[in-house]
Formats: structure tokens, C-alpha cells, sequence
């Protein structure tokens, strides 16, 4: 494993905490939507309640008025008349589709249909003498009646009475007086329940709706109040069909507040507890899961066997608005807000329902899981990005110092490692680099004294040879070829013998100082042993080898050396000068040089010979 | 990997919201009753529209198209119950539908109210502008004005109406007769009956009586077929040329050929139509609803209109009911045809001239791309 990978994988654990990061802010994400989300069914359902209790009790007074139009007694009723009063009626209300007059049997006698904008367009039909009410519903209407007839003559025995007591403390002037006060409430609410008898609220007729044509099939309200003949006598009933798709509206109002906050799987129904069923149409809830939200008071949360979040609250329905009736018939006051909320509370077995099904958080969790998963990804490509290049920035050099360091093993030392950076990594190639160089040097060094003379600095044997090969291969070119001279010192045995050894070292030493001083740049001397020397002369001609030399020879014979205890000494030589010809090789040539000094020295020395 | 990396920038801007939920399309259409043929054409034209558009990979990065459709019985007030449960309880982005004037009036007025728009193809008097409301109709401007002048040409002067007693009968009626008055032509005697009448024998008379040359029937759906069976078995003096308006290829299948023979109409879409765009249409059809299927202009308009729809949203590039309002205007949901959208919400579409013959339905005439009056300046009729 190298480096690379090892760093990679030491730094793969930060992926981690990134990771449970966002699984985490994925679950708090999701638990905050659907707080939100159950926070927003919370104040629908009760806006909700709210708007469609406002709207049923505007109804009631609306019936009130309508009702009202028809209190006057007809001595003479005809068909003609009620459709009048009741197109009348219809025209002074909002809330209602359609009124129907009936007989005492319940049969329907005419219908008439309001000019709402949801009815424009229909074909009314005629609902004439099919049966409006079922049995039960007649008999609570009948007895109603029949109450409110019988109590008719106390009441206004009440009233006459009532009056007598207001007449005298009229004439005593207590008109002010909170008695007198007191009997004129109650004389008005007497008056008013005498005015008509009693109205009864049904939650029913959706059959009778679609026959009529109305753009519903489903069960509404059904406001009614018997008619009453100028006899006294009940005379028939008056029907007020509630316009049920102003409630659905609402419904649908309440539906889009949902909507606007991106909230769509949602139903918003009325359910009816004692029919038990869901009153409007529903897509979400079902049949199955109407079974438990009947037996559910009201409340709000996340239900797991409904499969969503459920808000369910009270709304008024036939049983509280009938109280409500009541109760405005019977005092001057009317109802006041909270005790129609208590009615609600108390009687009312209708709710307003607000689901908001699972898939709408399928969707939302699948949105947020998304990304989520989108930006964690890109961290981790991020994080996985930026590690790899520090690795890679860390690695990089040391892997190049290990090249370096493989070359230097290879024997090459004039690696230098290309690292400029300042840290650890810098500091050690330079220190890499300081030390090949210093290696190389004592190499070098090595290398200069294996080819040196020790004690003259001139070219040894061996070194003398390499050079030459050199120089022969160069001469290939040069016009006068190679000469080459040997040269041996005369006597020098002697100056051995009388002054030592250290003496003729020196002697040795300085005339090889000699020899380099004097000669040219371009000629290479060489000690090849004892008190012999070998001088290589390029691009040279014999004539000038030999006349050069022999200059070489005058001038060192008139150069002193000194030696240390003062004595001076002039160093005379013999030499033999031969060409170095291309065909012959070195040890060749320096052999016919040698037999050429052989002759200078049986010559008598201190001369040169060719 | 290019297109990887877009998305999930993409992704990461508008928050993730794309998601690949269904658009709703509700479609409320008379399927029962009397005007059922133009119904169920205007349904197949949709359906096979949507069926191509959701192989073809949707709506907006692939939403598919979802159909809701009600079927109202061919009754205003059940048009109004059902669009009222389509949008309020299905959240549809937008209605199909009706037919008849009676019946899109009623649905208008719920579209309208709740902001959806609304897309009707089937032909009517014309003049009904909305914002909400588009009509890939022929009216009045489309096949009166072209026709009255080619009538009195090859066969005379003189003009018989005799239509249903409802709205639509009635205003092309007064748009045939302003036609006819412009030029040398004569309205000889004007009817109108209700629905549902077994014997025309009366009527069959009075025109004869009448000396009229042309017969502009504006009955449509059962009661027309049972006429023209009448009329064909009449002794008439003469020979009289019938124009039925709105009779398509359905005709074909409930009218015997002998009563058909001579019957010319004027619709926007004949599938015998010799033209590649038609063809193709027609083949698509057949192998959507079988071989023996007869699509006709019912189903056309829808199947536009339904492109329409989509054209619009892709170039609204949201799904904001009035973006793709404020977007559709211009468009061609039908280029080949030149079918294309106006200002008013009416089309100007190219119509043709056919004739029954010998148990067909042929183009005996092309009238050109039609471009009627500003609907918007015409009040409601």
C-alpha cells in the first residue's frame, strides 16, 4: 500500500461525522416539516370550524327573515302566491338554492329555485308531489306544532298580563325602573315565539336536490317551519334547501390555504358521526378508516392507522343549529358566541375534518432526501478532492526525493532533488542535495589523486597514458601530428647521495614546476617514474619538439634551485624526441623516445636527441 | 456526465422541487345522452393525445398527464356538480370539455370563479370570450360565411333553416340569415324544434311548400339522423341540397347511405382528407382505439387542444395556472394544419367542404384557413 492510500484511507473517517451530519439534519428537517405541517392543520381545522360556524348561524337568521315572510297568515292560499313569496324570500337571502312549500302530509305543493350563480345555468325540474319529509321527521314537526299551539294561550294570557303590569308602572313613572325593563324583554320574547312556530333543522335532501336539478346529489341543510293558517291551524311547511356548495367552497377555500403552503394530499371533509359517514367526498380518507374517526373526539395529531395527520373539530350541525333557534327565538339577546360554542361542544355530532395523508410526506421526505443526498455527495467528492491533493501535494516529493535517492544508489551523484518548498519535506531534499554534492567532491577528489603524481602534481603514468589515447584521437585533426619527449635528469643520483632524499624530492618537485611553467598551455608532462618525465606536444613538428625542448633544457640549466640549507642547485637533463605517429601505439612511440635519450645520454648528457 | 452535473446544480438551486407527480386534467364530457358521439370523440381525442405526450416523456422533465374524466349526462347542472368536485376536490390544473353551449356556460362560470382554464372543442355559436375559457370551435365566421355564397353558386337562391330550439341552432340561424341577405339570396322559411320529435312530416311539407333550393339543418346527434331518414323518403317537387351542420363521419354509421347521398357539411377535419398530417392522425388513432374507430373533428379538436395545453405549460416552464395562460397565446398546437390560437381564445382553422357519398364522407372543397372576427367584439350572443 503506498503512500497515497494510506493517507486517503487515514482521512476516510471524516467522512463519517459528515455523513451522520446530514442524517441527522435530514431526520430534524423531516421532524420540523411535519411539526409545520401539523401546525397548519391544527389552525385550518380551526379557522376551518370557525368560518363554516359563522356561516351556518348567518344562515339561521337568514331562515329567520325568509320564514318571517311567510308568518302572515293567508285567508285565501294559492299556489300562485307561495311561488311569489318564495321567489321573494329566495331573492333576500344568499345562502339558499332552493325553498319548498308542502302540505300538512309533507307532500311537496311547489319548489322554487334561487338565482344563486352555481343554479343559473341549470334546467330546474319540478319536485311537485313526491314526499319531503320522512315519518319521523313529520311527527317532530308535527308535535312541535302542536306545542307551540297549546302553549300558544298561556303565552298570551303571559303577555296581557305583562302588559297590565307595564301600563301601571307606566302611570306611576317608573318607566326607568329595571322592572319595567325586565317586563318589556320579556313581553318582546313572548311576542316572538308567538310570532311563528318553532323551526326544525334537518341534515338531509340530497335526493331531493338532484332531482330538482341543483348542482349537488349530497345530503344539506334543511331549514324548516310550519305554516300556519290564519285559523291558527297548521297549514303546511315551509323548506329552505341550505346552498351546499357555498359550504364546499369553504371546504375548498380551507383546501387551498393548504395548497398555497405546498401542502396537496389532503382531504377536507365533514364527517357525520351519527349517520357515520363522510358528508363531502373524500380521496384519501377511506370507508375503513371512518369506522375509528367516528368513535375519536375532537383532536389533532399524526394517526398511524389513518395513514396521516388528522385534525378533527366540531362543527355545528341540524341538532346545534336547531338550539341555536331556539334559543334565538326565545331571548331577546339572541345567542351569545360562547354558548353557541358550548352548544357545539355539548350536542353537535359533526366535524370538520383535516387530513393530510402520508404520501404528502412521501413526497416531501423524497424531495428532502434528495437533497440531502445531493449535497452530501458533493461534500464527500469535495472532502475525497481535497484530501487527495494534500496527500498528493505531501507524497509528491518524497516520492521524487526516492527517485533521487535510487539514483545516487544507481552511482550517479549528480542527482540534485527538485523540491523548492520550505517545509520538512524542502528542508530535507536540500539537505539531500548538500550531501551529494559533498559526496561528489570527495569522488572528484579521489579520482584527481589516482591520477596524480604524488609528489610533482604532474600527470602519473597511468593518467599520462589516458591522456594521450585522448590526444591521439584529437591529433587526427591537427596538421603536425604528436611529438613526444622523454626527458631524464643527468646526476641526479648524486644530488641523492650528497644532500638525501628530501633534497632530490624537492629537486624533483621543482623542476616540475618548472616544466609546467615553462611549456605551453596545450602540452602535457607526465612523471613516469624515477627522475624521468614524458612531455606530449600537440599539433607540434619534430623540428619545433626538438628546438623546443632544447630551449626547455638551456633555460632550466640556468634556473638555480634553492635548496633548504641555502644550496643552489642548476638542474641539467637529457631527452629523446620522436613523433608520435599515428600508426604506432604509445608504449611504441615511448620506447624509440626512450633509445633517443639513450643516445643523448651516451652523448654525454645535457642534450637532446631525434 | 455533463447533463449529471446540470441536474443536480440544478437540483440544488430550485431547492429539489422537481418532482415527478402527475398533473391532473379533469374532463367533463357527455358520455351518456344526447350529444354522447361528440363526447366520446372528444375523449379519445384527448386520450390518445395524452398517451403520446406521456411517451414522449411528459410534461415539465417528465410529469406525466393524469385524466380525470366525469361523464355528466349531457346536463348543465351535473357539468357544474362534477367541475365543481374536479377542481375543489381533485385539485385538476385544468377541464376539458363540455358540449353544448348550455353546458360550457355553466362549467365557465365555475372555471372562472376558481381561476382553471378550460378547454372546449366542439363547434358553437361563438362570441364567448374568457380569460379561462379556450374554443377550438367552428362558429358562425368559420363555416356560414364561406358556405352561403358556394350554396347559392351550385344550387340556388333560396334558403330553408330548421335547427333545435336552443342557443346554438338559433345563432347560426341569424348568422346564416344576415349571409344570405347580403346578397341575392333569400331565407324562405325559418324553424325551429325541440328535442326529441319522431315525425318531421309537417316540416318535410313546409319546405317543400316553400320552394326552397337549400336546406341548412341544424340538427345534431339522433334527432338529425332520424330526419335526414325523413327527408330522403319525402316526395319533394325538386331536388334540395342539404347542408348539416356539425354532421361528421359518425353520420356514416347511423344514417343509411341513400338518406346521407348529396348531405354536405363544413368541418375543420375529415379523415378521408388526402393530407400526410391527416393520415398520420388517422392511423395513430385507429391503433390506439382499433381499426374499425372513426375519428372525427370532435376528436381532432380535443387532441389539439390537449397539445395546446401542453405547448403552453412547456413555455410557461412553471405549473402556475395563469403563467401558462399568459403563455399559450400564439401558440400552434397543430402547425401542419395551421391551427393556431388567437388573442380572443378562438382559433383560425382551416376548414373544408364535404359531401356524403356512396357511404363516404369526402372534401369536396377546400375554403382555405378560416380567420373569423374578433370574438372579444362580438358580446354574448
Amino acid at each position: 500500500m503506498n503512500l497515497l492510500t494510506k493517507i486517503l484511507l487515514w482521512m476516510f473517517p471524516i467522512a463519517l461525522p459528515v455523513m451522520g451530519f446530514t442524517w441527522s439534519y435530514y431526520q430534524a428537517q423531516l421532524d420540523a416539516g411535519a411539526e409545520h405541517t401539523g401546525n397548519v392543520g391544527v389552525l385550518v381545522s380551526a379557522s376551518g370550524a370557525q368560518r363554516l360556524n359563522d356561516f351556518l348561524r348567518l344562515r339561521a337568521s337568514e331562515f329567520t327573515l325568509i320564514s318571517g315572510k311567510f308568518a302572515v297568515c293567508e285567508s285565501s292560499p294559492s299556489k300562485e302566491l307561495y311561488q311569489l313569496k318564495a321567489r321573494n324570500a329566495l331573492q333576500q337571502s344568499r345562502g339558499f338554492s332552493a325553498l319548498i312549500v308542502s302540505g300538512i302530509d309533507g307532500k311537496v305543493q311547489l319548489g322554487q329555485v334561487a338565482g344563486t350563480p352555481s343554479n343559473r345555468f341549470m334546467l330546474p325540474r319540478s319536485l311537485a308531489n313526491s314526499w319531503l319529509f320522512t315519518a319521523a321527521q313529520l311527527e317532530r314537526l308535527n308535535s312541535g306544532f302542536n306545542i307551540w299551539q297549546e302553549k300558544a294561550p298561556l303565552l298570551r294570557k303571559e303577555k296581557s298580563k305583562l302588559f297590565l303590569e307595564a301600563l301601571s308602572l307606566e302611570r306611576r313613572g317608573e318607566i326607568n325602573s329595571s322592572k319595567y325593563n325586565n317586563i318589556q324583554s320579556q313581553i318582546f320574547n313572548i311576542t316572538n315565539l308567538l310570532k311563528q312556530p318553532p323551526a326544525v333543522i334537518y341534515f338531509n335532501g340530497g335526493l331531493h336536490a338532484e332531482v330538482m336539478g341543483l348542482p349537488y346529489r349530497r345530503d344539506t341543510f334543511l331549514f324548516t317551519r310550519p305554516l300556519v293558517s290564519c285559523e291558527g291551524e297548521l297549514a303546511g311547511y315551509i323548506t329552505a334547501f341550505l346552498d351546499r356548495t357555498q359550504i364546499e367552497d369553504i371546504l375548498y377555500e380551507l383546501r387551498q390555504s393548504l395548497y398555497d403552503r405546498g401542502i396537496h394530499q389532503v382531504d377536507i371533509a365533514l364527517m357525520n358521526r351519527e349517520s357515520q359517514k363522510y358528508e363531502t367526498e373524500t380521496r384519501y380518507l377511506t370507508d375503513r378508516s371512518l369506522h375509528g374517526i367516528v368513535k375519536m373526539s375532537a383532536s389533532a395529531g399524526y394517526q398511524r392507522k389513518f395513514g396521516g395527520f388528522l385534525a378533527i373539530q366540531p362543527i355545528a350541525d341540524a341538532k346545534v343549529l336547531n338550539q341555536l333557534m331556539e334559543g334565538a327565538d326565545a331571548t331577546e339577546q339572541g345567542v351569545s358566541a360562547a354558548e353557541y360554542q358550548e352548544y357545539i361542544d355539548r350536542f353537535s355530532t359533526m366535524s370538520l375534518l383535516v387530513f393530510i395523508a402520508d404520501e404528502e410526506w412521501h413526497e416531501t421526505s423524497k424531495r428532502l432526501l434528495l437533497k440531502v443526498s445531493v449535497w452530501l455527495l458533493l461534500s464527500l467528492l469535495f472532502l475525497f478532492v481535497l484530501v487527495f491533493f494534500l496527500a498528493r501535494n505531501i507524497v509528491r516529493p518524497i516520492v521524487k526525493l526516492k527517485r533521487s535517492v535510487a539514483k545516487v544508489e544507481a552511482g550517479d551523484l549528480m542527482v540534485q532533488a527538485d523540491i523548492s518548498s520550505n517545509d520538512e519535506v524542502g528542508q530535507l531534499a536540500r539537505a539531500f542535495n548538500r550531501m551529494t554534492r559533498a559526496l561528489q567532491l570527495s569522488e572528484n577528489e579521489l579520482q584527481r589523486l589516482a591520477r596524480v603524481d604524488e609528489l610533482t602534481g604532474l600527470l602519473n603514468r597511468r593518467a599520462l597514458i589516458e591522456e594521450a589515447i585522448n590526444e591521439r584521437h584529437r591529433a587526427s585533426r591537427s596538421e603536425y601530428g604528436i611529438s613526444l619527449a622523454i626527458l631524464d635528469l643527468d646526476y641526479f643520483k648524486q644530488i641523492n647521495d650528497r644532500y638525501g632524499h628530501a633534497a632530490g624530492d624537492l629537486v624533483l618537485k621543482q623542476f616540475a614546476d618548472m616544466l609546467q611553467e615553462k611549456l605551453r598551455k596545450t602540452d602535457i608532462v607526465g612523471r613516469i617514474g624515477g627522475e624521468e618525465f614524458v612531455i606530449l606536444l600537440p599539433d607540434t613538428s619534430p623540428e619545433s619538439a626538438v628546438k623546443l625542448i632544447d630551449k626547455l633544457r638551456i633555460s632550466c640549466a640556468e634556473t638555480m634551485i634553492g635548496l633548504d640549507d641555502g644550496i643552489l642547485l642548476s638542474v641539467k637533463f637529457s631527452a629523446g624526441v620522436v613523433v608520435w605517429s599515428a600508426d604506432t601505439g604509445f608504449e611504441e612511440a615511448l620506447h624509440r623516445a626512450d633509445e633517443k635519450l639513450y643516445q643523448a645520454k651516451e652523448n654525454g648528457r645535457n642534450c637532446v636527441k631525434s | 456526465m455533463k447533463a449529471l452535473l446540470f441536474s443536480v446544480l440544478f437540483c440544488l438551486l430550485t431547492g429539489c422541487d422537481q418532482t415527478q407527480s402527475s398533473i391532473k386534467i379533469g374532463v367533463v364530457l357527455p358520455l351518456t345522452g344526447d350529444f354522447k358521439i361528440y363526447g366520446e370523440q372528444g375523449l379519445n381525442g384527448i386520450r390518445l393525445a395524452v398517451s403520446e405526450i406521456n411517451e414522449a416523456g411528459g410534461v415539465l422533465n417528465g410529469r406525466p398527464l393524469e385524466l380525470i374524466v366525469r361523464d355528466n349526462n349531457t346536463s348543465p347542472s351535473e357539468t357544474v356538480r362534477l367541475g365543481r368536485e374536479l377542481i375543489q376536490i381533485d385539485n385538476v390544473f385544468a377541464l376539458f370539455g363540455p358540449v353544448s353551449s348550455n353546458a360550457r356556460n355553466a362549467l365557465l362560470e365555475v372555471a372562472e370563479k376558481h381561476q382553471i382554464p378550460m378547454f372546449y372543442g366542439i363547434d358553437y355559436e361563438g362570441g364567448e370570450y374568457s380569460r379561462y375559457l379556450y374554443c377550438l370551435s367552428a362558429i358562425p365566421d368559420h363555416y356560414v360565411k364561406p358556405v352561403v355564397p358556394y350554396l347559392q353558386q351550385i344550387s340556388g337562391d333560396n334558403f330553408y333553416i330548421f335547427g333545435y330550439d336552443y342557443i346554438w341552432p338559433q345563432s347560426i340561424a341569424k348568422s346564416i340569415i344576415s349571409e344570405v341577405n347580403k346578397g341575392e339570396g333569400v331565407v324562405v322559411g325559418r324553424e325551429f324544434t325541440p328535442f326529441g320529435i319522431s315525425s318531421y312530416l309537417e316540416v318535410l311539407e313546409r319546405i317543400n311548400r316553400s320552394g326552397a333550393d337549400n336546406l341548412m339543418l341544424l340538427l345534431a346527434g339522433p334527432d338529425g339522423f332520424r330526419f335526414l331518414e325523413q327527408f330522403s323518403r319525402y316526395p319533394f317537387d325538386r331536388n334540395i341540397r342539404v347542408m348539416a351542420y356539425a354532421a361528421d363521419e359518425n353520420y356514416l354509421q347511423s344514417v343509411t347511405p341513400q338518406a346521407l347521398e348529396g348531405v354536405m357539411t363544413a368541418l375543420h377535419f375529415f379523415n378521408s382528407h388526402k393530407s400526410p398530417d391527416t393520415e398520420q392522425y388517422v392511423r395513430n388513432y385507429r391503433a390506439r382505439f382499433g381499426d374499425k374507430s372513426v375519428p372525427t373533428y370532435a376528436s381532432k379538436a380535443s387532441y389539439q387542444l390537449t397539445y395546446l395545453l401542453r405547448d403552453a405549460i412547456e413555455k410557461a416552464g412553471v405549473l402556475d395556472r395563469e403563467k401558462v395562460i399568459d403563455a399559450s397565446l400564439q401558440l400552434e398546437p397543430d402547425p401542419e394544419q395551421e391551427v393556431m390560437l388567437r388573442e380572443d381564445h378562438h382559433f383560425d382553422l382551416p376548414m373544408y367542404l364535404g359531401e356524403f357519398r356512396q357511404g363516404s364522407l369526402k372534401v369536396i372543397q377546400e375554403l382555405g384557413v378560416v380567420s373569423p372576427s374578433d370574438q372579444r367584439l362580438q358580446g354574448s350572443p
